[in-house]
């Protein structure tokens, strides 16, 4: 199972930023960023499962593809900002790291617009 | 993509801060920051490597263009 590698990396890594933080604490920071782009790696494939299950699915359900764009968007912006957002948070800049998930979630508010536009308006046809 | 990028990380780590001890008592302080500033920009291209390619299948798998 994939996940008993994940959790190793993790401690090793984690173990290793320790020892190194007293001699070099920019190396630690680095060593636990490379960790978790590892990690992210190894979950990457599962992931590429994910989307082409899903999209397989709202193809079938007759989802629109811009809906479903605009979802998948959402979903890789948040995960990109939530990695940035806890890399900076580590290095001891917190405020980047809040900037980062600000700009994050108002990036995701822009590309809902549509989507919440388009429900409006079938809504509007239901009711008129 | 795999572990020995840490292992070799944090030995490049050690290394700069041992060079840099050495070449402190031998009273070359220039050369002990050169050094650890040479070993911090090998770790860091190797690390921006990595998150590079990581933005990039990010991009790719979403369609984030």
């Amino acid at each position: 199972m994939d996940i008993l590698k994940i959790c190793a990396i993790g401690l090793i890594s984690a173990i290793f930023a320790l020892t190194v933080k007293q001699y070099k604490p920019e190396v630690a920071i680095l060593i636990s960023v490379s960790a978790a782009v590892i990690i992210l790696f190894m979950v990457a494939d599962y992931l590429v499962e994910a989307v082409t299950v899903i999209t397989q699915l709202s193809e079938r359900a007759g989802v629109d593809d811009a809906l479903l764009s605009s979802i998948l968007k959402i979903i890789g912006v948040g995960y990109l900002t939530e990695f940035s957002a806890s890399v900076c948070e580590d290095a001891g800049n917190k405020s980047i790291g809040e900037k980062i998930s600000f700009a994050g979630k108002v990036i995701i508010l822009v590309v809902a617009l549509p989507v919440l536009s388009a429900v409006i308006d079938i809504i509007s046809e239901m009711l008129l | 993509m795999s572990v020995d990028v840490i292992f070799k990380i944090a030995a490049i780590g050690i290394l700069t801060a041992v060079t840099g001890q050495i070449l402190k008592k031998s009273d070359r302080d220039e050369m002990a920051t050169l050094t650890t500033l040479a070993g911090l920009v090998v770790v860091l291209m190797m690390v921006i490597d990595m998150i590079g390619r990581l933005f990039d299948t990010i991009k790719s798998l979403f369609s984030l263009y």
